[in-house]
């Protein structure tokens, strides 16, 4: 292990700067809860637990953040009146029960105080419990819902979608009031979490186009990320898929002259076209390909333009490698990941997205040991 | 006479009343359905699914054709029953399409439904949340020859084998094609567990389903 704390590691990373070593994170969140012996169902709502699931889990895998929430895709719309869904993994919002049918339903949407409403009073605990216990060494980070996807959330996919094109200014003001309850929301987590990640799965170009993120994303999360940046915590986007024709906007919603990072899986080499083309664009038509691997690579292109000016998280598929893959190929591609993302710093190495809780412990494992092993910067 | 460019561009680009109007007045003039389904809906779908997969177009694009597909085809589908009365030849292939149980993601399964139906097969969508029981019920009944299951979840994927072990339970597994995609699949992962075939997204799906009837034919 080098000098530095898992917090001091991950900060330095999050400005952009070269730490010890590249700092690591699992993303083992719903899967926290197995190592107590609970799961989702049975301890969501029960702070106490929640911190200590994350906690032992960070013990057992040794990686460097620690993620408070479990929902957090869903806690802004649960408030604003949208009902749980029970998978296995976390209630998400169930879909076809809509919150926003008219855009008078628009007009009458309540905000909870946070402290008031249950899932964000939970997590708000569990961070505030995580920042007593553990936070003076390890980097704490909240995970909370963007603007864009909690509209989402409450209106469902195909009538957002038909609304941007048929009522831009009712999807405006819809955004404008959900930003500022967001704001109010991602702002308590001041002094009792260091990092909030939005989660914005939305807003993807699976879905949104280029133009569509320019005026309906990045406006609201521009102005949320500032607030969360000015209450001294380091907002990190979340666009979660492809980000080709979006990349250069995902990161600069992140404030001017503050630290902060972008994570996602940036694109599939092997499934879409526009990713190969993107890819190509960026580093050149010889670029190498591993038909096992069509995440990790995205890293170099994203790193080459972006790298200078945000730090890059990722990408570690959470699914063939991390759930399906072999130690040996975890191994394989946090190397890959390192030599792709490492190079002057503002790197952290993770999933490109939230992991399955049937993840094997030796892949986590294999996956901080060999971040460690293969991320020490000379 | 009707020009079935504009018509075709009508439709692409989610004009719905300019696509209507079109429509009608094609049949009116007595271009049979089959004629405007072989040479305006399918090519129109084609060019659809071209520009979504090349980034040109997006899930409101997607929506507005879905929108203008579904009226236009109201028409055209009462004109195609009078053409060929009862005669089941005609269809291209019965798809059941579901999202599994325990997911409630519904719009990569919506698109695919889209594309299918815009490429002919007849397509019977049950929704979200899906039991495996109730998949199959629904496949025999309706006499499907497709059974197309959606997931995006990982943690949610064990409802896609639950589908296809059911099937072989009741002896049923040669009978339907399974069809398989969603963010968390794989081809190697749909293969491992006896799935027909995988699709990366929904332009590919409809490449599947044919190639699907065409082994079963």
């Amino acid at each position: 292990m080098g000098g530095m704390t898992s917090l001091e590691r991950t900060a330095i990373a999050l400005q952009g700067g070269q730490p010890d070593m590249v700092p690591v994170a699992t993303l083992a969140i719903s899967r926290a809860l197995w190592e107590i012996g609970e799961r989702p169902r049975t301890a969501i709502n029960d702070p106490d637990k929640m911190a200590k699931a994350k906690i032992v889990a960070n013990e057992k895998f040794g990686d460097d953040i620690v993620v408070a929430g479990i929902d957090g895709c869903f806690v802004e719309a649960k408030a604003m009146g949208a009902k749980s869904f029970w998978s296995d993994h976390m209630p998400i919002v169930d879909t076809r029960y809509r919150v926003i049918n008219t855009w008078e339903d628009a007009d009458n949407l309540s905000f909870p105080e946070p402290h008031e409403h249950i899932r964000m009073r939970c997590v708000i605990e569990e961070s505030e419990i995580l920042m007593d216990k553990i936070g003076d060494h390890k980097a704490i980070a909240v995970v909370v819902s963007g603007p864009f996807s909690t509209a989402c959330n409450l209106m469902g996919h195909e009538n957002l979608f038909r609304a941007m094109v048929k009522e831009p200014d009712e999807v405006h003001s819809l955004l404008d009031k959900i930003t500022d309850y967001s704001i109010k929301y991602h702002t308590a987590f001041k002094g009792i979490a260091h990092a909030v990640a939005v989660l914005d799965p939305v807003a993807s170009v699976e879905t949104t186009s280029p133009r569509q993120y320019e005026e309906f994303v990045k406006p609201y999360l521009e102005r949320d990320m500032a607030a969360i940046a000015g209450k001294g915590l380091i907002p990190i986007n979340h666009p979660c898929g492809d980000t080709t024709g979006i990349l250069h906007m995902v990161a600069d919603v992140i404030p001017k002259g503050s630290p902060g990072a972008i994570h996602a899986s940036y694109g599939n080499v092997e499934t879409r076209p526009m990713s190969l083309k993107y890819l190509r664009n960026v580093l050149g038509e010889g670029v190498q390909l591993d038909p096992d691997d069509p995440y990790s690579i995205m890293l170099k292109a994203v790193k080459k333009e972006v790298g200078d000016r945000v730090c890059v998280c990722g990408n570690v598929d959470p699914i063939t490698v991390l759930l399906e893959g072999t130690p040996e190929q975890v191994r394989a591609t946090v190397r890959r990941n390192i030599e792709y993302g490492a190079e002057g710093g503002g790197f952290i190495l993770m999933p490109g997205c939230d992991t399955n809780p049937y993840t094997p412990s030796e892949n986590f494992r294999a996956l901080v040991e060999a971040a460690r092993e293969y991320g020490v910067y000379g | 006479m009707v020009d079935f460019e504009e018509l075709k561009d009508a439709l692409i680009n989610g004009r719905k009343e300019e696509a209507v109007e079109l429509t009608e007045k094609a049949l009116e003039e007595g271009i049979s359905a089959r004629h405007l389904i072989s040479n305006v809906i399918l090519p129109a779908s084609k060019v659809v699914g071209d520009r979504y997969e090349h980034g040109e177009f997006f899930l409101s694009e997607l929506v507005q054709y879905g929108d203008t597909l579904k009226v236009v085809m109201g028409p055209i589908m009462a004109r195609l029953k009078e053409e060929i009365g009862d005669e089941r030849q005609e269809r291209v292939g019965r798809v059941v399409l579901a999202t599994v149980k325990g997911d409630l993601h519904d719009i990569g399964k919506n698109i695919v439904r889209l594309f299918l139906e815009g490429n002919g097969f007849e397509v019977l969508d049950l929704g979200v949340d899906v039991p495996a029981e109730k998949v199959i019920d629904v496949a025999i009944e309706y006499n499907a020859d497709i059974i197309a299951l959606s997931c995006l979840m990982s943690v949610t994927r064990d409802g896609v084998k639950e589908v296809i072990d059911e099937l072989s339970r009741r002896g049923l597994r040669s009978r339907f094609a399974v069809l398989v995609g969603g963010r968390s699949t794989s081809e190697k992962w749909a293969g491992q567990i006896g799935a027909d075939r995988w699709a990366p997204d929904a332009v590919n799906a409809v490449d599947a389903a044919f190639d699907l009837i065409r082994q079963q034919s």
